[in-house]
């Protein structure tokens, strides 16, 4: 077995064989190994001079250039795309992302509290990332990346559930499911504006869709939970939206029973907020 | 000595980029750069011309055809394109069966000092090197073909060959030894004949 450095020598001077230095040069560097590798330097640069006529090669070359680009241009002109069934998969899975994921946020900072059916409020701050958690569903289905172009039903779905818990949130205790605890926050927190501005009351239930999406100014939107349990004869959405006073309307319905239901636990957040709010006054 | 123009790396990567993105002419521009020497690797290693120019075919013909797929070459274009020539020159020696005959048509002539055996080495012709590489292992003619004859580096013949940088090394010092032997062997022959 040769020896490690005389193949490194051989390696390097092969290295510099291929560099164009002459072998008596490459040789003055490793005046013991000469007589080894002189013959061997010879062979190599022999091996080297082996070449296949330049005139075959231009020949093949060209009768085999017109078969590669018809075939070049035979395979249809397509991109890699992932197939559809890849595509349903990642727009399921970031759908769960924003609605498990966005739920889990509002649990862990304290706005809702799955455990108690009760809804808490939480401190001012936790106001906006009520507010905020649809927007940020809306931009992350709206990506444009290739995969997740495909999934258009699912983002239509996904936006749907988001926006739409605002409105289911008077029938909460039959989904006990994150959009339903957004709802709660939701009223909770129209609650305490309502107090602020009683005025306001009028918007009511008709557009509880909008103040949730755009809300930095929820104060419209919620007066009605509020406001309902005390009177417990709510109105229903149809109706012009009624001032504080209309409360007594004779109007009752299955929904507005429930929303009776949800405000009647709302009702002792209530008292607590309009004392708040009475002492603020 | 054979003088490779092949693109350096950067300019291959680039080249490669506009090929998968559609752009013929570049899918020709690496047609064009690596033809040569694809052949020139196939044709030292399969005896027949016909059956050489076939498989340098099928090389480009499945570049071509992966350009757009997901395994297309990403980077190291030409790594990619000696690994694809090597299938197919094993997939041939397995048909065939046979260690190719050696029957070269036109092969230059070798030019010639003192010593005995240098001046046997320095007069032989390249059909005589070439008729003692191919009574070297499938492998040990590869690493020839690779690192002298296509000046590939180490690193991309070890890549190519799936083997290790030290063992290319060592490889390539058997090859040369053993065609010394073999050379030698036919010269005292000759000298005794």
């Amino acid at each position: 077995m040769a020896d490690r450095p005389m193949i490194e020598v051989f390696n390097d001077c092969v290295e510099r064989l291929g560099s164009g230095h002459p072998i008596e040069d490459i040789l003055r560097q490793y005046p013991s190994y000469a007589d080894t590798l002189r013959p061997m330097l010879e062979i190599t640069r022999g091996i080297q001079r082996v070449r296949v006529p330049s005139a075959e090669i231009a020949q093949s070359q060209a009768r085999i250039r017109s078969s590669v680009l018809q075939e070049y241009r035979a395979v249809p002109n397509r991109r890699y795309t992932p197939p559809p069934i890849l595509s349903m998969a990642a727009a399921l899975l970031l759908a769960c992302v924003c609605l498990f994921g966005g739920g889990a946020g509002l649990v862990a900072t304290g706005i809702i509290d799955l455990d108690n059916d009760d809804v808490h409020v939480g401190t001012p701050s936790a106001q906006p990332t009520l507010t905020y958690s649809p927007t940020d569903t809306l931009t992350a289905t709206s990506l444009p990346t290739a995969s997740v172009t495909p999934s258009a039903t699912a983002t239509t779905s996904l936006t749907h559930t988001s926006t739409s818990s605002p409105t289911a949130g008077p029938s909460r205790s039959s989904t006990p499911t994150a959009t339903v605890s957004i709802t709660r926050t939701l009223t909770v927190t129209s609650t305490r504006t309502a107090s602020r501005t009683p005025s306001i009351t009028s918007s009511h239930t008709s557009t509880p869709h909008a103040t949730l999406t755009r809300t930095t100014t929820p104060t419209n939107t919620s007066l009605i939970p509020t406001r309902l349990p005390a009177s417990s004869t709510p109105l229903p959405p149809q109706n012009p939206p009624p001032t504080l006073d209309d409360n007594s309307g004779s109007n009752n319905d299955n929904s507005n029973e429930n929303d009776n239901d949800d405000d009647g636990n709302d009702n002792n957040g209530n008292d607590n907020e309009g004392g708040g709010d009475s002492d603020d006054e | 000595m054979i003088v490779l123009v092949l693109p350096d790396i950067p300019e291959e990567d680039a080249l490669l980029t506009a090929a998968r993105q559609g752009q013929e002419a570049a899918v020709m521009q690496i047609y064009e750069s690596y033809f040569p020497p694809i052949y020139e690797y196939i044709r030292l290693r399969v005896n027949d011309r016909h059956e050489a120019e076939d498989l340098a075919s099928e090389v480009f013909l499945k570049f071509v055809k992966a350009l757009r797929g997901p395994n297309a070459p990403r980077h190291s274009l030409r790594g990619w394109l000696f690994k694809v020539a090597r299938n197919a020159i094993a997939t041939h020696h397995v048909k065939i069966k046979q260690q190719p005959e050696i029957e070269l048509e036109e092969w230059f002539a070798a030019p010639a000092d003192q010593d005995p055996e240098i001046i046997f080495l320095r007069n032989l012709s390249t059909h005589t090197i070439h008729e003692a590489m191919r009574r070297l292992t499938a492998e040990q003619q590869e690493v020839l073909v690779l690192r002298f004859g296509q000046q590939l580096s180490l690193e991309e013949t070890a890549d190519i060959m799936g083997k290790s940088i030290g063992a290319i090394k060592t490889m390539q010092f058997r090859a040369v030894e053993s065609m010394r032997r073999s050379l030698n062997a036919g010269r005292k022959e000759e000298s005794y004949g």
